[in-house]
């Protein structure tokens, strides 16, 4: 959130939303433009996990879901081989130096639905609960590394990521060039998230959020229907169980 | 070499090759798919039960086989643990049972399931009573159930352990990390609980012999040896643990007794002898009347050449010793006082050998205050007596009668008489009458 919050960063985002601005006034795309920008303030942070990991969660009250490195210091963990931890690590460790290793990362959604690629489970997180800690990248971080060919020596370019409160902003100076007359609210969502189930074609606005967070964090859960030819019998038989938890637990859910 | 990170929670695996990463899903016939370093990310930061394997060449057989197995033992514990659950509805518990009934038909899953919940305390608030369970399933909660007390010590001697970093073979976090899945997965716990409950070590020391045999299980640092020292250090902690609870107990000398008795009688380790008991309670620092609830007080550690030998003691054995003035040597003191390390000659370890056993028998059995255990020393300076007496030893006899009476009378108790010399004495172990 420091970082996001810098001076320098906020001017550069200023610059690109102005831009992307005039850009949509010229293309006379602004009312396209102003719409997306609600939306995208209005947007939640979604987390998704797998059906039985999303269940630990509400099962086992005292459990965080956790960064993993917070994770192995908290010994709930061994920590993975080393050569594979590096790796991981970097990108982490190339955004926030050493805070790397405490970001959990989550996507920006308009309809709480997230990414299926990484579990048919969504976790909608309570704006209250981490706004103030949260940061949002224009896109998925490894090929927002990739792409801007971010190494240790180089710094990062500046407009890419913003504060909470200006995620709006960056989702106009982001997808400005795909705003089109007439799109309407389903498009504009479709803009901010885009996922097949495919991690390599996902479209999205990627949310850091510093530190862990637990069940009650969570706002709203989109579930698999559990008669679902994609869950097996046990599968079935959790969503069937996370639904009455969060029942018991008066946390919003549906069917996505 | 390829790698394979396969969590059964999430129920799918990631396959690290050279040039890309495969996905693999639990119960899924698919053949494995590329996918995004994300994946393996997202499975190490969300799943806690990662296991690393070599994954061999596509299509990974391998990898799909123990995701599968352990899938199912993952998903059968889970399905057995929901019908336990008061709070989901009695319909879908009953599904839960039905679907666990018949994984658990798997004589491999079941065992895994068992060697599972003996590993972590079952939850207290588990319903058991009312859990619409098959007979298979029902036997291993019960056991899960009968067994939980020392489900719970067991536990806590990992724990105790591991947190203060006390074992006499250092693991490291990760180590004991390692460890501690390892004895949960492969059945250690659930042996060590066999031999607690059963109070025969035969179990625990079988696991360990299947472990060590098993030479790709642990590493070099992570040995035999080590399992041995870390046995009888974790238990030390516990049972330092329970004397603080059990410090305002009226009976706290029995519960204790029995407690130490099981872990004792269990036999874990074959090397524990009576004076690695003794030690323990000093490197733990137990209080005297835990101590004092050790079954023996009076054990050889050393022969010294001159026919000496080295003993462990009972501090009230001091008073036997003064009788034979020249005949022993004190060299230091164990557990604050309550035990002495002495050197004797070996005609006085040979009349003390012939009394201590009475006097332990009483000492164990009786709840112990300090005009008790006065009483103690002097019925057994009774028996010393007799037994010097019985070896023609007259003037050993008439000083421990002396002091006998001394005893009694700095310590204000009435004198009694010794015990008739006409009786049978027997030596050795047992009573004297």
């Amino acid at each position: 959130v420091d970082l996001a919050g810098e001076p320098a960063q906020l001017a550069a985002l200023e610059e690109r939303y102005r831009a992307a601005r005039k850009k949509a006034e010229w293309e006379k795309t602004t009312g396209c433009q102003e719409r997306l920008q609600r939306l995208a303030n209005q947007t939640m942070a979604v987390v998704n996990t797998q059906i039985g990991l999303a269940l630990d969660l509400f099962i086992r009250e005292d459990l965080l879901y956790a960064p993993y490195e917070a994770q192995v210091r908290a010994e709930v963990r061994s920590p993975a081989d080393f050569g594979d931890d590096r790796q991981r690590r970097v990108i982490g460790d190339l955004l926030y130096a050493s805070w790397g290793a405490e970001i959990v990362y989550a996507a920006l959604s308009a309809d709480g639905a997230g990414l299926t690629s990484y579990g048919q489970v969504h976790l909608g997180l309570d704006e209250v609960t981490i706004a103030y800690r949260a940061a949002v990248l224009e896109e998925n971080s490894y090929h927002f590394m990739e792409r801007h060919g971010i190494t240790p020596a180089k710094p990062l370019p500046l407009g890419y990521l913003a504060v909470w409160g200006e995620r709006g902003k960056l989702a106009v100076a982001k997808l400005v060039d795909r705003l089109q007359p007439g799109l309407d609210a389903q498009a504009c969502r479709t803009l901010l998230l885009e996922s097949k189930g495919d991690r390599r074609t996902d479209l999205f606005l990627e949310v850091h959020i510093y530190g862990s967070f637990n069940y009650q964090a969570v706002r709203c859960v989109g579930l698999p229907d559990s008669s679902s030819a994609n869950l097996n019998e046990v599968e079935a038989i959790e969503v069937k169980a996370l639904r009455e938890r969060l029942q018991a637990k008066a946390v919003p859910w549906r069917e996505m | 070499v390829n790698e394979a990170w396969i969590s059964a929670r999430a129920g799918y695996g990631v396959v690290v090759t050279h040039d890309d990463y495969f996905l693999l899903e639990a119960e899924n016939p698919a053949p494995p798919r590329e996918c995004a370093l994300g994946q393996l990310n997202n499975l190490q930061a969300l799943a806690t039960d990662v296991v690393r394997i070599e994954a061999g060449a596509f299509p990974f057989t391998l990898v799909r086989e123990v995701l599968n197995t352990s899938w199912r033992q993952e998903s059968a514990l889970t399905l057995v643990l929901m019908a336990l659950d008061r709070q989901l509805s009695i319909a879908l518990r009953a599904e839960a049972a039905g679907t666990a009934s018949r994984l658990l038909s798997d004589e491999k899953v079941r065992k895994i399931v068992r060697w599972r919940l003996l590993g972590t305390p079952l939850p207290e608030v588990a319903d058991v009573e009312g859990a619409p369970l098959s007979t298979i399933a029902a036997d291993l909660v019960s056991e899960a159930v009968a067994k939980r007390g020392l489900v719970l010590m067991a536990n806590e001697a990992w724990d105790r352990s591991a947190f203060q970093n006390q074992l006499a073979c250092k693991l490291s976090v990760e180590e004991s990390a390692r460890l501690r899945q390892a004895c949960v997965l492969q059945g250690g716990f659930a042996a060590l609980l066999d031999s607690l409950s059963t109070r025969d070590g035969v179990h625990f020391r079988g696991w360990l012999k299947t472990v060590r045999e098993d030479a790709g299980f642990f590493s070099n640092s992570l040995n035999l040896g080590l399992l041995n020292g870390w046995y009888l250090e974790a238990f030390g902690l516990t049972l330092k643990a329970v004397t603080t609870r059990l410090e305002d107990n009226l009976k706290r000398r029995t519960e204790f007794r029995v407690l130490l008795q099981r872990v004792i009688d269990s036999g874990l380790s074959e090397s524990t002898r009576s004076m690695d008991w003794i030690r323990l309670a000093d490197r733990h620092r137990f209080p005297a009347w835990a101590v004092e609830c050790l079954p023996d007080l009076f054990v050889a550690i050393d022969c010294l050449s001159g026919g000496f030998i080295v003993v462990l003691l009972w501090h009230r054995l001091r008073e036997f010793l003064q009788l034979y003035r020249d005949s022993w040597r004190e060299r230091a003191v164990l557990c604050d006082g309550v035990i002495v390390e002495a050197e004797v000659e070996e005609s006085v370890f040979d009349s003390l050998q012939s009394v201590i056993p009475y006097l332990d028998e009483l000492r164990r059995e009786m709840p112990l205050t300090k005009r008790v255990e006065i009483g103690l020393v002097a019925e057994a300076m009774g028996a010393l007596e007799v037994v010097e007496d019985w070896k023609k030893r007259r003037q050993v006899a008439a000083r421990v009668s002396e002091r006998r009476r001394d005893l009694l009378s700095r310590n204000g108790i009435g004198v009694s008489k010794a015990p008739q010399t006409t009786k049978t004495v027997k030596h050795g172990a047992g009573s004297l009458y």
